[in-house]
């Protein structure tokens, strides 16, 4: 089954055609990074309309790489939420009117849960697991028991985990996206003589907090103006750091062989590291997306849509986008 | 127009609760909440304190990334906005904002640019001193507003 992904629900229009839920075919992004880099964050208005533009020649990008037709997909698959509504909207209406114009199944696929199944484009996805979801929007770790049954262990009780690089990057005069750069910037010197707060919240909790961190880290540049490299690792230590105490604790409480990673958080090296650090402690296997389908794609749209495609999960044609649409429900 | 304003403080997480209890009186449907402050000076936190007093068990998240989150106490829908990441006015037609006349509650991080839409309004400035205390000016603007104000008489 090709099955057509179609994501719009933040800054990225991307399409992908997907086969059978693992075989990539072809993907592309309408990336408007660039117009968002100038003015230092998503910009709504921008983004919807880039959506409207870019939607039909992504899609039929897709198709052409993949030297396909219209009438050879078997399925369409849209991110249905969670997400602002302008920009779900784009991806909705157009998947529904392509699946109602050549009668053919739709599905709509949640945001985060799509994010998962980066993971399954490079090998079969094994259950029970592990999943760390960790983007500058959310901080999520769930418990993976099949497809389609997910449930929320942990997730941050304020700032996200990518949110306190991005105003982190703000703090110290680097630019948008901020994680990047403040990988950037933190390699650029060996060690640090500075620490930032790792947030104890219990030992009991799996959730997570990073706005103190983010607190300090503003303050932290305010008086050491001259260490900003420094200041760039040691937010990376405390964010990696509390990243990987909850994942350690969860491994420990839940019978999971397998941790897989997602959201574009975890192009970081650093992170990448300790959890390989903690997945050899514990005697799992950990697994990382390609780094290209960490942040927003279309291709984990197709693949997660083929597996409730199969299942019978249905878009109804009259469906609205979910604007909020909480995990596992 | 007429306006009058409060400045209150905290140096702590307890106090900042009994703000958080005055201000979910002052701030009681319909109100617009206009909250200004540098990065990390309490705006999210309080907002979350006084989200709570109204009663609201859901998970209340930095909107940063997501621009907003609605949640809903019997008939009224309450908005946490955050405009950190907009950069012109014009972009704040895609968030799709309740009118001024309607009976809602609108809590608005970096919320300046509201300031035309919504005559009648709450604005907060909050600041992060050196010795970590917190420091809020409240200015009310029209007469509900100021009326309610005085109603908390500081």
């Amino acid at each position: 089954m090709r099955v057509l992904g179609i994501e719009s629900s933040c800054d990225e229009t991307a399409a992908a055609v997907v086969e059978n839920g693992d075989r990539l075919l072809s993907t592309m992004l309408a990336s408007s990074a660039a117009i968002h880099a100038q003015y230092g964050g998503v910009v709504p208005e921008v983004a919807a309309r880039e959506h409207t533009m870019a939607i039909l020649p992504v899609v039929k990008g897709v198709l052409a790489q993949a030297h396909l037709a219209m009438q050879d997909i078997d399925a369409v698959a849209v991110t249905e939420g969670p997400g602002l509504l302008g920009a779900l909207l784009v991806g909705v209406t157009f998947g529904k009117a392509l699946a109602l114009g050549l009668n053919i199944p739709i599905v709509g696929v949640h945001h985060l849960e799509a994010h998962l199944y980066a993971n399954a484009l490079v090998e079969p996805l094994r259950f029970p697991a592990l999943g760390l979801l960790v983007s500058g929007g959310h901080t999520t770790l769930v418990l993976w028991e099949d497809h389609g049954q997910l449930k929320v262990l942990g997730e941050t009780r304020d700032d996200a985990a990518g949110e306190a690089f991005d105003k982190g990057a703000r703090a110290l005069g680097l630019c948008y996206p901020g994680g990047p750069e403040i990988e950037r910037l933190a390699s650029s010197v060996p060690q640090t003589a500075l620490s930032l707060p790792v947030a104890h919240l219990g030992s009991q909790t799996l959730d997570f907090s990073f706005s103190g961190v983010k607190t300090a880290t503003v303050e932290l540049a305010r008086r050491e103006p001259h260490r900003k490299a420094e200041i760039a690792k040691a937010l990376q230590i405390a964010v990696v750091t509390a990243l990987a105490r909850n994942v350690g604790r969860a491994l420990d409480q839940y019978p999971a062989h397998d941790l897989y990673l997602a959201g574009g958080v975890t192009a970081n090296q650093c992170l990448r590291e300790r959890m390989q650090q903690i997945a050899l402690e514990k005697g799992v296997a950990v697994h990382f997306p390609p780094r290209q389908y960490c942040t927003d794609n279309a291709a984990m749209v197709a693949s997660l849509g083929y597996y409730k495609l199969i299942k019978g999960v249905r878009l109804p044609y009259n469906a609205s986008p979910r604007v909020n649409y909480p995990l596992g429900t | 127009m007429d306006t009058a304003s409060i400045t209150l403080r905290w140096t702590s997480l307890a106090q900042m609760d009994e703000i958080a209890a005055t201000c979910s009186v002052l701030w009681q449907p319909p109100a617009v909440v206009l909250l200004e402050g540098d990065l990390g000076a309490g705006k999210t936190t309080l907002v979350q304190a006084v989200l709570k007093k109204w009663g609201i068990q859901d998970r209340i998240k930095s909107p940063t990334f997501d621009l907003v989150h609605i949640y809903q106490i019997m008939h009224t829908t309450i908005y946490h906005v955050d405009l950190y990441r907009i950069a012109e006015a014009s972009e704040l037609m895609v968030l799709d904002l309740p009118s001024p006349v309607t009976l809602e509650v609108l809590l608005v991080e970096w919320g300046h640019w509201l300031r035309d839409g919504y005559p009648e309004r709450f604005e907060c400035q909050l600041t992060r001193q050196v010795d970590d205390a917190r420091h809020m000016v409240i200015t009310a603007f029209g007469q509900e507003p100021l009326k309610r104000l005085k109603g908390v008489g500081r």
